[in-house]
């Protein structure tokens, strides 16, 4: 009896201490989570909110104490009418929809290339992954070096090639440029994402289709792109948002850092992002600059919902392997 | 029903300015980076710690300070322009900070720098009457600079239209050298310029005009001045370009050195973002700096050997004239708690010690007049700058009239930022003249705009 009683208490009391475990998992999880929490809430969320304010408002570097006032929606009435602002837009969008293919192509082959058992693989894992660690001013120097006109190595390459070798790259085609450094600079990360996704492919499907007498591109495009779809969907909003934020760099490639916030960066390379910051931090204007951060807020948030919209016609989340 | 006294909550109009602080000090920063809105210094905990911005207080010399004056502690920041826009938003200035003269307007107009009369006044170390015509950049009243109360002081000036050239390049191709106080003109100027570029097919960099542009504004409001023209109207609600024939004329000078790629700027850039290395490694034939660069020549016996300063060249149809166009100096915050111990730190920096030393060492002529006897004349290309600063002397008592609605920008202007903007399409031609001048007037008045608007 004092048995049965045992086990019966032992019987009750395990929800008991189910329950005490799960409060302590959620406890533990929280714990974990507030430092980032915190961070987001009072570095990102609130901020986000009172920059929003700030875009209703006339707030520049002078006028805080003397003339600030709302002044409703004129920030952004005066943004509808701005072309420099719909300019930059445009470079950003160019920047986006060439930047996050090539990020994505290269990133892949990268990955496949170490993935297909080649000698070596550390040192090429780690030349690939190398420009990740390079800090961005050491990269934009490397490429402003590689792009000089006079001495730099691809004029050098063009004029091997029998070419005339004397075209200035950062002013004669600053995007061009740009993108060549954002591509090797970026690829790094996303190759060891992709590399995950790879690794993660059954390899008995590709044994089949090799007994089936699949080529390696029937096997590539049946297999390893439908199963890598949502990690080409993670890369592609990773990468819409990565190439949308650009800004740091066209000022590391421009010709004068001393010279004021970006003032040199060619018109072609100011993007969104940085034609705001030229706004708060070089005209001063800040409640106008927050109006256009919030444009540049909402213009992601649509791109980003068209992007997960866009999946469910070609996202492959493998539900068909559980009978559904 | 009893009104509640005025006192007792805060108004629409308060609260919209507490909420644009915080939001200026926070928002900010999530928006450009997070590293910007921990840059927001805490609020003095101390009743007599001074902050300062800027790059002139060494270690030592903040050691120095603290133990002369153990009842005021330092805080020292370094000076990064998108730091102190977030902080001056915010409403939360530095106490102390140094600046240019085209930027002291925009805060003396609005009440934001504290009037240091009454202390110059009271002062054993500083005393008006010693002050050199430079420091009137400091003074403002009534839409006027160079009148009224002063609001800070320069470190130290230069007359800044005086060209420094590497006289080995010169002799190298067989030209002439001007004399340190040889009367010549820009189109001289133009001509030698030429014909260093046609003997030096090789040299990359004849004439650094005016900073790599970062100045262009400057240059040109001298040349302006000097035939009694201006880039502004008197209520300064606009930038006069495109209709003042003076002024296009003015920029088309300086433009003809960037279209021929003789220049040093977006179009023919170097590494530094500057010429002083470059000019001090024989790489560039001319630079206008003004005597503030013999600095840069300590401890280098080949440059010192082959530099030579020269007196500014005389614009066309106008007068001799070489006011500073930097003039950089500290001002006091009309926001500091603590007025008192911020004074007591400029007072120290800029008629102490550190004032005494500074004069020595040729990084500039001295604020005061008692100090000039201290300009360095140890070596040649010292006696030679002094000769050539004091031939420049009585044309440097001019106060250009810089624009109080420009706001927000460090060193360059709202000018300089858009010329540096399409100089480089410009030059490769992609722009015409024109056109190129017409961008950067719409993009000043656009700035104008915004400094009108608050």
């Amino acid at each position: 009896m004092a048995t049965a009683e045992t086990s019966l208490a032992g019987i009750a009391a395990k929800p008991i201490r189910r329950a005490s475990f799960r409060r302590r998992e959620t406890s533990a999880f929280y714990g974990f989570l507030s430092p980032w929490l915190l961070g987001f809430v009072v570095l990102t969320s609130v901020p986000l909110v009172l920059a929003f304010a700030m875009s209703f408002s006339n707030l520049t570097t002078v006028n805080l104490h003397t003339n600030l006032r709302y002044v409703g929606t004129d920030n952004y009435v005066r943004a509808y009418h701005d072309h420099e602002m719909w300019y930059s837009m445009q470079r950003t969008v160019i920047l986006m929809v060439t930047l996050v293919p090539l990020w994505i192509v290269t990133q892949l082959a990268l990955a496949m290339i170490l993935d297909a058992g080649i000698r070596f693989l550390g040192l090429w894992r780690t030349i690939f992954y190398l420009a990740v660690v390079i800090p961005a001013v050491s990269k934009a120097f490397i490429w402003k070096a590689i792009a000089d006109p006079d001495g730099g190595l691809v004029n050098r390459i063009v004029r091997v090639l029998g070419g005339r070798g004397d075209t200035d790259w950062l002013l004669d085609h600053p995007t061009g440029t740009l993108i060549a450094l954002l591509v090797w600079g970026g690829a790094g990360v996303g190759m060891l994402i992709f590399l995950a996704g790879l690794k993660s492919i059954p390899q008995e499907l590709y044994e089949v289709a090799r007994i089936d007498g699949a080529s390696a591109i029937r096997r590539f495009t049946s297999i390893t792109l439908p199963l890598l779809t949502p990690v080409i969907m993670f890369q592609l909003v990773w990468g819409l948002v990565g190439a949308a934020n650009v800004y740091v760099e066209p000022i590391l490639l421009s010709s004068g850092l001393q010279q004021g916030l970006g003032s040199s960066v060619p018109v072609e390379n100011v993007t969104f992002n940085l034609y705001a910051l030229q706004r708060i931090f070089g005209d001063g204007d800040f409640g106008y600059g927050a109006a256009i951060a919030w444009i540049f807020v909402l213009f992601l948030l649509i791109v980003t919902a068209l992007v997960f919209w866009s999946g469910r016609f070609w996202v492959f989340y493998g539900r068909e392997q559980h009978g559904r | 029903m009893t009104k509640p006294p005025e006192d007792s909550g805060i108004s629409r109009r308060e609260f919209l300015r507490g909420a644009a602080g915080v939001a200026g000090s926070l928002a900010v920063g999530s928006l450009v980076g997070p590293e910007l809105a921990a840059a927001i210094p805490r609020r003095r905990l101390a009743p007599t710690k001074v902050v300062f911005m800027g790059q002139e207080l060494t270690k030592d010399l903040i050691t120095e300070f603290e133990a002369a004056h153990p009842n005021i502690s330092l805080e020292v920041l370094n000076w990064d322009s998108g730091r102190f826009q977030a902080m001056m938003a915010a409403g939360q200035p530095p106490d102390v900070w140094r600046t240019q003269a085209p930027l002291v307007p925009q805060w003396a107009s609005r009440g934001q720098l504290l009037d240091l009369d009454p202390y110059f006044k009271a002062s054993d170390l500083i005393h008006p009457a010693d002050l050199t015509p430079a420091n009137d950049y400091y003074r403002y009243k009534g839409g006027k600079i160079g009148v009224g109360p002063r609001y800070g002081m320069v470190k130290d000036w230069s007359p800044d239209e005086t060209v420094w050239v590497r006289t080995d390049l010169f002799r190298r191709t067989g030209i002439d050298v001007p004399g340190p106080t040889d009367r010549w003109t820009y189109d001289d100027l133009w001509e030698i310029a030429l014909k260093l570029k046609k003997k030096n097919p090789s040299l990359k960099w004849i004439l650094d005009v005016a900073n790599s542009y970062t100045w262009i504004d400057r240059h040109v409001m001298v040349q302006l001045a000097s035939i009694g023209k201006s880039l502004y109207p008197k209520d300064f609600s606009r930038i006069n370009l495109t209709k003042n024939p003076a002024a296009m004329e003015a920029f088309r000078y300086s433009f003809r050195y960037a279209q021929r790629k003789m220049a040093l700027g977006p179009e023919n850039p170097n590494k530094n973002g500057w010429s002083g290395p470059d000019f001090i490694a024989g790489k560039v034939a001319m630079t206008q700096y003004g005597y503030w660069f013999l600095g840069m020549h300590t401890g280098q016996a080949k440059a010192s050997a082959n530099s030579r300063l020269l007196t500014a060249p005389i614009w066309k149809g106008g007068k001799r004239l070489d006011p500073t166009i930097t003039a950089t100096g500290w001002v006091i915050s009309g926001k500091t708690s603590n007025p008192d111990a911020a004074w007591t730190l400029f007072e120290w920096y800029m008629g102490g010690k550190p004032a005494r030393d500074r004069a020595g060492i040729g990084w500039g002529v001295p604020a005061q007049l008692s100090l000039f006897d201290r300009l360095p004349t140890q070596t040649a290309v010292q006696r030679n700058a002094k000769k050539t600063l004091l031939h420049e002397l009585p044309t440097s008592k001019v106060t250009l009239q810089f624009n109080p609605n420009l706001i927000g920008l460090e060193d360059n202007t709202a000018v300089a930022s858009a010329y540096l903007k399409y100089i480089g399409t410009a030059a490769k031609g992609k722009l015409s003249f024109e056109d190129f001048m017409k961008k950067v007037e719409a993009d000043t008045n656009r700035a104008i705009e915004v400094g009108k608007r608050g």
